[in-house]
């Protein structure tokens, strides 16, 4: 029982575990931990929705409209 | 009249990099745009310091630099709940607080609420976060950039990087639950 995950790490294996390769014993005892976990699986299903929320966000342009250029050098003068 | 059509060229020729520079460091654009500016201003009036056109933009990219690092710096002090605001337990943190339990609703965001009001209650949670998290939280699972990459930019380890992306979740999280409740 005390190797078992507990609900700090279990969330923080899942957020990793997304973007990283994982032992199969460690994938095994978040989804262990999942089955007996009713909060930690609202989490994962909370999480999920919040990715596809930054996802929506989407990245904003990374350069100057015309316009912003032009008053930039006019603040500047 | 030598000196503006200069500045004017400096402008012109460095301003897309700098805001892409700043955007991979920052997730707000207004302020990305601001630290920018305040990085000409401050190149305008210490031109002296500038030595050699071919480091231009090196020169100009390490006073941008200097400015975000300040701005994390000042960022930093905004209020986070530290871990135990989640989670209980006797000697170590390990099971939710009953209270700040997940109850699952986030997903009801697509169901409830129109794609601008959904990302506008997004970008409030957001705002609630240091602008460091906030930056490597966008890098993270927006550009879904390589972990390496990231600590370097943000000067974190691995670990560290983990450890702050959770507690950006842990507190997104909370802050968007809340909003679906009002």
């Amino acid at each position: 029982m005390t190797n078992m995950l507990k609900c700090i790490e279990a969330t923080m294996e899942l957020e990793r575990m997304k973007f990283e390769k994982t032992s199969l014993f460690r994938k095994m005892s978040v989804k262990f931990h999942l089955m007996m976990c009713n909060a930690c699986t609202n989490y994962q299903k909370d999480s999920a929705a919040i990715d596809k929320l930054l996802k929506e966000k989407g990245i904003s342009k990374h350069s100057y409209t015309q316009e912003e250029l032009s008053e930039l050098i006019n603040e500047l003068k | 009249m030598k000196e503006s059509l200069d500045t004017t060229k400096m402008i012109t020729g460095n301003a897309d990099y700098l805001l892409a520079f700043a955007m991979t460091k920052l997730s707000d654009r207004e302020l990305a745009k601001d630290l920018v500016q305040d990085t000409f201003v401050s190149a305008i009036q210490n031109l002296d310091g500038f030595k050699g056109e071919s480091a231009l933009r090196t020169w100009l990219t390490s006073i941008l630099n200097r400015k975000i690092i300040d701005h994390w710096r000042k960022a930093e002090t905004r209020f986070t709940d530290p871990i135990s605001h989640f989670f209980k337990g006797e000697s170590e943190n390990s099971h939710w607080i009953d209270s700040k339990q997940p109850q699952g609703k986030i997903p009801d965001f697509e169901l409830k609420m129109d794609r601008q009001e959904r990302q506008n209650a997004l970008q409030e949670c957001i705002d609630k976060l240091p602008m460091k998290w906030s930056g490597i939280l966008t890098s993270k699972y927006l550009k879904e950039e390589k972990t390496e990459f990231i600590s370097k930019n943000f000067d974190v380890t691995p670990s560290n990087m983990w450890v702050i992306l959770h507690r950006a979740k842990l507190v997104l999280r909370e802050c968007l639950e809340q909003k679906l409740n009002d």
